[in-house]
C-alpha cells in the first residue's frame, strides 16, 4: 500500500497546477496521469490575466512566458475574409489584452486604481505550457509524477480513500491510501463518473465543430512585419472559421470550423479557404469535437473532490476552460493543505464547492453568450461583401462593427477573469450594503469581502501580490497600525496554528484603494474580511475563515 | 394564392414542434427550468412571408402562425424547402452550413437559437447523450 496525503489524477495544466500549489504549501503529493507524455496538440492558446497572476505566485510567469509569444510580439484579433485579406477590423490598441507584454507591462506598472490585473495575458498553446508545469512539478521533491498510471477506481471512507491505479503499459495495479483524492482527469472524468455527478445542461448544442493543426512558413509574410495575429476570425460567402496563430515565434496554426467536410471537400480546401491562398503546410492532425456548455452538478464530497474539464466543459470561446480550472486548482489547495495541517476547519473543504461552482456556472454563461456573439457578429454579411464599389464597403464596415461590439467580448472581459466574487461563502465575512455590479466584462475593484484583492503597488514598486503570504493568511493594514492594535489577531491565528503574516503599508493611496484599514488576505488572494479595527470577538472571525 | 407543399409541411413542422415542445415541458426538468428564462420571440420565416413565431412568456412556450414585427431571434429562409430540410436534420451543423451557403439569413440574439436548440433536444432525446 502506498500512502500519500492527496493523490491526483490528471497530470495536465489543473492537475500539476494543483500539485505544485500543494508542494507550495509543503503537502506531498503522488499524480497519476494516464497519457505517458504531454500534449502534442496546441489545444488552449491562452493563459488568462488571472492564472498569469496565480502562476506569478507560484514563480511559474516568466518560465511560462519565455515558453509562449514572444513579449515584443502582439496578440491581436482580426476579422478578414482570410489571412491574405481583406481586412475588416484588426484589434490591436483598444484594451491591455491585445498589446504585447512587454507593453502590457507597462501599462499595468503604471496604473494606480487597481482596475488592471498584476499580469497580462499569455498567448501560448497548451503544448508548450505543460512541459513547463511537469518540468516544475518533476523536479519537486514533494510531488511524484507518474505518467502511464491509470485510476482503476476508489472508496471512500471518514478517515480517506483507497485508489487502485493501474500501470498502463504493465497492467501492474498499485493500490494508494491518500487523505484526499482530486480529479483533474478532464471531461471524461472517471472520478466524476465515479462519485455519479451529472451536468446541469444538455450536450452538443452546436453539434460538430473540425479543427485542422497545420505547419507552415508561408503564413506569417501575409501579415506585417510576418508576425502574424493571434486570433484572424474568418468570414465572406462560402465560409466561416477562425484561425489561430498560439505563438507568433513559431509555425503552428490552428484553422477553427464550425462543422466538418462534407462530400469531396478536402483539407487542402480548408486551408486554402482559411490563408486565402495555396500554400504548402505540415498537416499535424484534424478531426471533428464538440463543444460544450456544460457543469458538474457538485465538485465533489467527502475525501473527492474536482477540478478543471472533470466539473466543466466549455466551448473556447473566452479561453475560459482550463483557465477556470487553474483558479479552482488555486482554491482547493489551501483548502486541502490547511485541514492536512490540522487548522483548517470541517467547514473548510466542502466551502470549495459552494465558492466555486457559481463562478464555473458564471463563466459558462459567459462563454455561451460569447459563441452567440461569435455568430452574431457573421449575420450583417451579404452577398456583396467582397465587392468593390460602395456596397461592398459598407458590408465591410458593418462587419468591423459587428466584431468590435460582439466579438470583443472574447477578449475584454476583466469582468469574468478577476471580476468574480466568493461573497456568500460560509468561509467569508459577510458585509452589509450591496455588493458592486456583477458583469463579467467590466470588473470593478473592490475589497468587499470574497473578492479578489485588487493589484496594486506599494509606494518601493514592489506589487501587493508580491507582499502577501501564499501559504498562509495576510493581515494588511493600509494605515499605520499599533502594534498592539493587531495582536489579539496574530495570538488568536497562532493559538490554532493558522498561518498568518502581517503587512503594514501605511500608504493613504493604498489605504483609499483599499477601502479599509485592515484587510484579511487568504492564501490565494481574495479578501475573508476587511474593517477599521479587528473584531472584539477575534476568535469569531478566526473560526469563520477557516471554516472551523 | 398559391402556397406550395414546402410552404404547407413548413408550417406543418413548426406546429408539430410546438406540439413536442409542449409534452417535453411536461416532463423534463430541465425544459421546465429552462421555460423560466427570460422571454423572448424566436421566429422561423421565408424570404416570401411563410412561418410562424414561438414566444416564451410567464414561463411558458407559445406557438402563433405568422410573423412578429419584432422578434429577438429570427431566421429567414430563401425557400420553405431548405427551412424543412434543415429544421428536420438531426445535424446540428446543418443551420451554420445553410447560412454559409446562403441559403438562410439571421437576424438578432443567437442565444435564442441555443436555447431552442437546447429545447428541441430535449424534446427528442434520442439524440441526447446521457
Amino acid at each position: 500500500m502506498n500512502e500519500t496525503p492527496v493523490l491526483v489524477v490528471g497530470g495536465g495544466p489543473v492537475g500539476l497546477t494543483f500539485a505544485l500549489f500543494l508542494s507550495n504549501l509543503g503537502i506531498k503529493s503522488v499524480v497519476v496521469n494516464e497519457r505517458t507524455q504531454t500534449t502534442t496538440h496546441p489545444k488552449l492558446d491562452v493563459v488568462n490575466c488571472r492564472s498569469m497572476e496565480i502562476f506569478r505566485q507560484l514563480g511559474l510567469a516568466e518560465a511560462i512566458r519565455d515558453a509562449g509569444n514572444p513579449r515584443s510580439a502582439n496578440q491581436y484579433s482580426a476579422y478578414a475574409a482570410s489571412a491574405a485579406g481583406p481586412y475588416y477590423s484588426v484589434m490591436a490598441d483598444r484594451h491591455l489584452i491585445y498589446a504585447p507584454v512587454d507593453q502590457a507591462n507597462a501599462a499595468i506598472r503604471a496604473c494606480t486604481d487597481g482596475s488592471l490585473p498584476l499580469e497580462t495575458m499569455q498567448r501560448i498553446a497548451q503544448m508548450h505550457l505543460e512541459p513547463v508545469l511537469l518540468a516544475t512539478a518533476e523536479a519537486d521533491p514533494n510531488i511524484d509524477v507518474r505518467f502511464g498510471h491509470r485510476l482503476f477506481g476508489f472508496e471512500q471512507d471518514d478517515s480517506g480513500v483507497t485508489a487502485l491505479v493501474h500501470e498502463v503499459a504493465s497492467g501492474a495495479a498499485i493500490q494508494f491510501r491518500a487523505d484526499y483524492l482530486v480529479g483533474c482527469d478532464g471531461p471524461a472524468s472517471r472520478v466524476r463518473n465515479f462519485l455519479n455527478i451529472d451536468y446541469d445542461a444538455t450536450w452538443d448544442l452546436l453539434g460538430e465543430l473540425y479543427i485542422v493543426h497545420i505547419r507552415s512558413d508561408e503564413i506569417a509574410p501575409l501579415y506585417p512585419n510576418s508576425v502574424p495575429y493571434w486570433h484572424t476570425w474568418l468570414s465572406r460567402p462560402g465560409n466561416s472559421g477562425l484561425l489561430v496563430s498560439p505563438d507568433a515565434s513559431r509555425n503552428d496554426y490552428v484553422i477553427h470550423r464550425p462543422y466538418p467536410p462534407r462530400g469531396d471537400e478536402t483539407i487542402d480546401a480548408i486551408v486554402e479557404a482559411a490563408v486565402g491562398r495555396k500554400v504548402n503546410y505540415e498537416l499535424v492532425q484534424h478531426g471533428g469535437w464538440r463543444p460544450q456548455f456544460l457543469v458538474a452538478d457538485a465538485y465533489g464530497r467527502g475525501r473527492v473532490w474536482m477540478a478543471g474539464d472533470a466539473v466543466h466543459q466549455y466551448m473556447p470561446t473566452g479561453g475560459l476552460g482550463m483557465n477556470t480550472g487553474v483558479a479552482e486548482a488555486h482554491n482547493l489547495a489551501w483548502k486541502i493543505a490547511a485541514r492536512l495541517q490540522g487548522w483548517g476547519g470541517e467547514r473548510l473543504v466542502a466551502s470549495y464547492d459552494a465558492e466555486r461552482l457559481p463562478v464555473a456556472r458564471r463563466n459558462r454563461d459567459h462563454v455561451k453568450q460569447n459563441a452567440a456573439c461569435v455568430f452574431e457578429a457573421q449575420f450583417p454579411r451579404t452577398a456583396a461583401l467582397l465587392d468593390d464599389g460602395p456596397a461592398g464597403e459598407d458590408n465591410r464596415a458593418a462587419m468591423a462593427r459587428a466584431f468590435e461590439t460582439k466579438i470583443s467580448r472574447l477578449y475584454e472581459s476583466f469582468g469574468v477573469e478577476i471580476g468574480y466574487s466568493y461573497a456568500g461563502s460560509p468561509i467569508v465575512a459577510a458585509e452589509p450594503g450591496a455588493e458592486p455590479p456583477d458583469s463579467t466584462e467590466s470588473y470593478f475593484p473592490t475589497t468587499r469581502p470574497g473578492a479578489r484583492l485588487p493589484s496594486a503597488f506599494a509606494a518601493d514598486g514592489r506589487a501587493v501580490f508580491d507582499l502577501l503570504d501564499g501559504r498562509g493568511f495576510t493581515l494588511l493594514a493600509t494605515q499605520a497600525v499599533d502594534e498592539a492594535a493587531m495582536a489579539p489577531l496574530v495570538a488568536e491565528a497562532r493559538r490554532v496554528g493558522m498561518p498568518l503574516k502581517v503587512v503594514v503599508l501605511n500608504e493613504p493611496a493604498l489605504a483609499a484603494l483599499y477601502e479599509a484599514a485592515l484587510l484579511l488576505i487568504r492564501p490565494d488572494q481574495h479578501v475573508a474580511w476587511r474593517g477599521s479595527a479587528l473584531p472584539d470577538d477575534v476568535a469569531w472571525l478566526v473560526d469563520l475563515v477557516r471554516g472551523a | 394564392m398559391v402556397i406550395s407543399f414546402d410552404a404547407v409541411r413548413l408550417r406543418a413542422l413548426l406546429r408539430v414542434t410546438a406540439l413536442i415542445l409542449a409534452r417535453a415541458a411536461r416532463r423534463s426538468q430541465r425544459l421546465q427550468t429552462m421555460l423560466r428564462d427570460e422571454g423572448f420571440v424566436f421566429q422561423i420565416a421565408t424570404e416570401g412571408g411563410t412561418g410562424g413565431h414561438f414566444a416564451l412568456s410567464d414561463g411558458a412556450l407559445r406557438y402563433r402562425p405568422g410573423l412578429h414585427p419584432a422578434p429577438h431571434f429570427a431566421q429567414i429562409w430563401q425557400t420553405p424547402g431548405d427551412a424543412f430540410r434543415v429544421l428536420i436534420s438531426p445535424d446540428e451543423s446543418d443551420l451554420l452550413r445553410a447560412f454559409n451557403a446562403g441559403l438562410c439569413r439571421m437576424e438578432g440574439r443567437f442565444g435564442v437559437a441555443l436555447w431552442f436548440n437546447e429545447a428541441m433536444k430535449i424534446a427528442r432525446p434520442a439524440k441526447g447523450r446521457k
